[in-house]
């Protein structure tokens, strides 16, 4: 696992290629933005293996000996735990109703909710919020850089590794707990998540023809969703546009 | 190691699982869209006409999963506009195809996209479709935003459809999951083949994979 040492010398080299990435020229939000996938897809092929040969299995088996209701609320009681992290990241988005919200989620899943292994909220109109650092930066204009896959962990840019700086100043829970504590909790948590996304992983890579893309694809628009909080926005692109309406006034190219 | 590093490594690996949570229900989500367009109908009423069509034949449990899937696919191929969906995925290399090419795609990709949801019929949870707003886009298309809710305890999806009228009736061009888009993702996944190793390499892809659907 990763050090602190090292962990700080990933979010130099992220700072780093968030500042090189700042003086390119804006990318299509449909490009690929991937001049490091030669090394990507080897570390995502580590994935994938890692992936096929032991979190799946141990996350199938996991699945096979716990009841859905155990699974959601484990979800659920995680989810309440990030509270901190939501909160802080919707006032540095200067979303504070967001953040009283997120409080009152706390509180009545906290108590009425049991420990928050019940979202009782969310049955009260208090949805639940999807926040964290990488996407503060996001809100504030940053771009998100290069892609870049983490061995272990997929998916990410300079923008959210350096996001999670953030979001592991915004969570308060070391102050409380050891980190063995948390590791094995942790554990149990990637686990779950991983047994109760099982059939959609499955799914995804029948799908895909070229599935490192696939994911490539997703994690960046997603990203974009969610910086959005999902809200309505045409896109600047040509998606919707006809190939021969394209070349209206393109002709020329190639 | 700390437990802020530990806390932050499972915070990245859930963020990559939503998309691909995301990204998978995409091809789940074509279940859900389908049935005869009338004319007349709004954006809305065709995406409630396809959800009800299509959750009342995943109802029939007791029914073979192959008639089931036989019948959800007669439903989306009247509801879904194919051959925009082909040419919006395809993009600037739809020129690039002969005629003969052109078919070969729209056959074999509606293929594609039949048997990968298709082999997921079987995992209906009585989930149930809720149709939230409609929004005018560019081009006089529709967005029909709506959200799937998944019982015990399970997050609810986003999905927004895109419609475009042809022919007088409205028909779904793409159909995006947590804002993740099925036309913008199969555009990068081919724009990515054909470039690297060209056309006929994509449409080779495409026989092989349906040859050897992958079973559920």
């Amino acid at each position: 696992m990763i050090g602190y040492s090292s962990k700080m010398r990933l979010i130099q080299l992220a700072i780093a290629l968030l500042l090189l990435s700042g003086t390119a020229a804006p990318a299509l939000a449909n490009d690929a933005n991937d001049p490091l996938e030669g090394l990507n897809r080897k570390t995502y092929a580590l994935n994938e293996w890692l992936d096929r040969n032991i979190l799946g299995p141990v996350a199938r088996g996991w699945k096979f000996i716990t009841p859905g209701i155990v699974r959601s609320s484990i979800q659920n009681f995680d989810d309440n735990l990030r509270s901190p992290v939501i909160v802080g990241n919707d006032i540095l988005q200067w979303k504070w109703r967001a953040a009283g919200e997120q409080v009152a989620r706390f509180s009545i899943n906290t108590t009425i909710g049991i420990l928050g292994f019940r979202d009782v909220a969310v049955g009260w109109g208090l949805e639940k919020q999807f926040e964290d650092t990488g996407q503060t930066f996001g809100v504030w204009g940053i771009p998100p850089g290069p892609y870049i896959v983490l061995p272990v962990f997929g998916p990410s840019n300079p923008r959210d590794i350096v996001g999670i700086a953030g979001d592991s100043i915004l969570s308060i829970y070391w102050i409380f707990a050891p980190w063995y504590a948390s590791f094995s909790y942790r554990t149990v948590d990637v686990i779950n998540d991983r047994a109760v996304f099982d059939e959609q992983i499955e799914s995804t890579r029948a799908a895909a023809l070229d599935h490192y893309v696939f994911i490539r694809s997703a994690y960046r628009q997603r990203r974009d969703a969610l910086i959005r909080d999902m809200s309505a926005e045409e896109s600047e692109d040509d998606l919707y546009e006809l190939d021969d309406d394209l070349y209206d006034f393109e002709d020329d190219e190639e | 190691m700390s437990s802020t590093t530990t806390s932050t490594i499972s915070r990245t690996m859930k963020s990559s699982l939503r998309a691909v949570l995301a990204a998978a229900g995409l091809i789940a989500i074509l279940s859900l869209t389908g049935g005869p367009a009338r004319a007349q109908s709004t954006p809305s009423e065709v995406i409630e006409t396809v959800s009800s069509q299509v959750l009342a034949v995943l109802r029939e449990r007791s029914v073979e999963s192959s008639i089931r899937r036989t019948k959800v696919e007669e439903i989306i191929y009247r509801y879904v506009d194919f051959e925009t969906l082909s040419r919006l995925v395809m993009a600037r290399n739809w020129r690039k195809l002969s005629d003969a090419e052109k078919s070969e795609f729209m056959r074999e990709f509606k293929k594609h996209l039949s048997n990968t949801y298709g082999d997921n019929i079987d995992n209906y949870r009585n989930e149930k479709v809720a149709i939230l707003s409609e929004r005018e886009e560019k081009r006089g298309d529709v967005t029909v935003k709506s959200t799937i809710v998944r019982g015990g305890g399970g997050d609810d999806v986003m999905v927004d459809y895109r419609l475009r009228k042809r022919d007088d009736n409205w028909r779904i061009i793409d159909v995006v999951i947590e804002g993740v888009s099925l036309v913008a993702n199969f555009r990068s996944q081919f724009q990515e083949i054909i470039s690297s190793k060209g056309i006929d390499e994509l449409l080779r892809l495409l026989r092989e994979k349906n040859l050897d659907p992958p079973d559920s």
